[in-house]
């Protein structure tokens, strides 16, 4: 699964609604996807749908830096 | 009234034959795509359709999922499940109201199935508002696994600090438990987490996993079936269900009238 990253949590936003928008949505599903905030705080990314393009950068996959661990 | 309610149900089971939930009842939630109740009369799933995001309830026919309404309402594109409901009569019916995390149910105008029996594939990541007190915990999962990448995790949230799971992770070094369950069971047989990778590679087939606890209090917030959406997405499923005590004295049982349905060991 492709996503979107960037710097800016409203790029991701905005692709959401492209996404939301484009396809129809309605009755229980209410939008795309979750944007997903890096641990940094400072990075974000939203999974890519396939037939939306955003001028984002696109990575294959999201490492596993992006999810925190599991307290133990 | 309760009386009148319970002898009007006895005469009812006279004439049907009692479904998991009739035997063993108690439970908070309950999801499956057969029913467990023979009393339930609500619908298994609600599905959006790709073509025109046009949703549906289906509902069941002989007690298992009606695909026949299935497919046609799919009309030859996929359909994702917007609403798992609960056949507990609990009303904790979990939903996804994201496209992107809805899991598939039919895909090109088929249902998916797994061993001969429809599956949500692609992922299990919907929300549960519910407010249980428990006693206990027994978890019963007709789940499997899809990568071989990542955390594997079907889990149970307390909340954020106070977490209850069964899990493995990429390693077999990592613990992630909270409390302890005295009783883990793979397909009908004890395992214990010394024993994860076990687990871990019996999960990418078709598997019943059981969880048992003597105590748990207090779930305020339950959140199916993982921590992040990005290990919900591992797992396809088939049942899911919760008994707010202990089950000790009835897991075989139960593990066996799953069994007899899904013929998974």
């Amino acid at each position: 699964m492709a996503y979107y990253t960037s710097t800016t949590k409203a790029d991701l936003e905005a692709y959401n609604t492209l996404v939301t928008t484009g396809e129809g949505y309605n009755g229980t599903t209410t939008g795309w996807a979750d944007i997903v905030e890096h641990p940094n705080g400072l990075d974000f990314a939203m999974l890519k749908h396939p037939n939306y393009d955003a001028e984002l950068t696109l990575e294959e996959t999201l490492g596993t830096e992006w999810f925190p661990q599991i307290e133990e | 009234m309760s009386t009148i309610f319970n002898i009007s149900d006895k005469i009812k089971l006279e004439n049907y034959t009692p479904l998991l939930l009739n035997t063993y009842d108690g439970a908070a939630v309950a999801y499956s795509l057969r029913k467990l109740d023979i009393f339930y009369s609500g619908s298994a799933i609600r599905v959006r359709r790709a073509s025109d995001n046009a949703e549906q309830d289906i509902a069941f026919v002989n007690n298992e999922l009606d695909t026949a309404t299935l497919e046609t309402f799919a009309s030859g594109t996929d359909a994702f499940v917007t609403t798992w409901y609960d056949q507990s009569g609990n009303g904790n019916d979990a939903t996804q109201t994201l496209g992107a995390s809805q899991p598939k149910i039919v895909s090109s105008g088929s249902t998916i199935l797994e061993n001969g029996k429809p599956i949500l594939q692609d992922g299990i990541a919907m929300s549960i508002n519910a407010s249980i007190t428990t006693s206990g915990y027994a978890q019963f999962a007709v789940a499997k696994n899809l990568s071989t990448g990542g955390r594997n995790i079907m889990n149970y949230y307390s909340t954020g600090a106070d977490r209850y799971v069964l899990a493995v992770d990429t390693t077999t070094s990592t613990a992630v438990f909270s409390d302890v369950p005295n009783t883990q069971r793979l397909n009908g047989s004890d395992f214990s987490f010394s024993h994860r990778n076990i687990v871990w590679n019996n999960t990418l087939n078709q598997s019943l996993v059981t969880l048992n606890w003597d105590t748990q209090n207090d779930i305020n917030a339950l959140v199916a079936f993982g921590w992040i959406s990005s290990s919900f997405e591992m797992w396809d499923m088939q049942e899911f269900i919760v008994y707010p005590t202990n089950q000790s004295s009835n897991i075989s049982s139960i593990e066996t009238n799953i069994n007899d349905f899904y013929s998974i060991y």
